[in-house]
């Protein structure tokens, strides 16, 4: 009863050395898993960075003492290229890609 | 598995190959897990720490320099762990332990059952690090240096809690004997 062996197999004993596919499987659900936490993680500070300097762009230029009338045109011009911008990305990587059901609605169409 | 394939297959898992990665996991998962079960106690809660240190060696991969053997890398990885995760797990096993202790505990022979938590409450009562020790070096799959890697402690200082932490489950073994 005193052989070290008896004791560790007392206190939890091994798992067989053959390996176990299941095992395996939790293991890469974790890794899978942690990486998509990680991504969401990079994600929502992502947005709250580009939200913040947004937050932040309008005292800053007031600060600087760009007053309205003089920082129109370039807001409009800024305001209609992240437009564009934003549109053009929902329409090439967006979540149901309108470019690609576009296609599929132009290819049952011919 | 040899230290030539092994460091084949950390290569190619280094490169972002699960599969190579599959192949660690399958080597080094009945070490590992053994140890963590000598470690906790409750095999389930192993287990998860053990999938977890094997997930984050995953990431870490890269900062391993191949001086000590993957498996150690991987068991001192499992070790913080279940540091880190010990205060959280303490309050949990308030409520989960005397049930699984006793699901254990019918399962065996009942003078064997009755040595199981003599020994379980010994080992619990030793230090973390002992305790560490005691659980790579008893059940004889880790040399006191590969524990003294593991743990990141002097290879004297493992040696002695292996010495004291046997004589304490020894004694808490003979206790639970004359009860019995």
């Amino acid at each position: 009863m005193n052989d070290d062996r008896e004791l560790a197999d007392l206190l939890g004993r091994a798992p067989p050395a053959s390996p176990d596919p299941v095992f395996r499987f939790d293991v890469f659900a974790r890794v899978t898993e942690r990486a998509r936490r990680r991504e969401a993680v990079s994600r929502a500070l992502n947005q709250v960075a580009v939200y913040a300097a947004v937050g932040l762009a309008f005292p800053v230029a007031r600060a600087a003492g760009l007053d309205w009338p003089a920082a129109q045109p370039v807001l409009l011009a800024g305001g209609a290229v992240a437009a564009a911008a934003a549109v053009a990305l929902v329409t090439i990587l967006g979540p149901r890609s309108l470019l690609h059901r576009w296609l599929a609605l132009l290819r049952g169409a011919f | 598995m040899d230290p030539g394939e092994e460091t084949r297959l950390i290569g190619r898992a280094r490169a972002g190959d699960m599969r190579a990665y599959g192949q660690l996991v399958d080597a080094h998962q009945s070490a590992v897990r053994g140890f963590l079960r000598r470690l906790v106690g409750n095999h389930a809660d192993a287990d998860d720490l053990a999938q977890e240190a094997f997930a984050r060696t995953w990431e870490v991969l890269g900062r391993f320099d191949g001086s000590s053997s993957l498996r150690t890398f991987i068991c001192g990885v499992g070790f913080q762990y279940w540091r880190r995760s010990r205060r959280a797990a303490l309050r949990r096993r308030a409520r989960e332990d005397a049930y699984a202790e006793l699901a254990d505990a019918e399962s065996a022979p009942p003078a064997r059952a009755a040595a199981r938590l003599a020994l379980r409450r010994a080992m619990d009562a030793l230090p973390d690090d002992q305790r560490a020790a005691l659980a790579l070096c008893l059940g004889q799959e880790f040399t006191h240096a590969e524990a003294a890697e593991a743990l990141g402690l002097p290879l004297g200082t493992v040696k002695s809690h292996v010495a004291r932490g046997r004589a304490r489950l020894q004694a808490a073994l003979g206790v639970a004997e004359k009860a019995s």
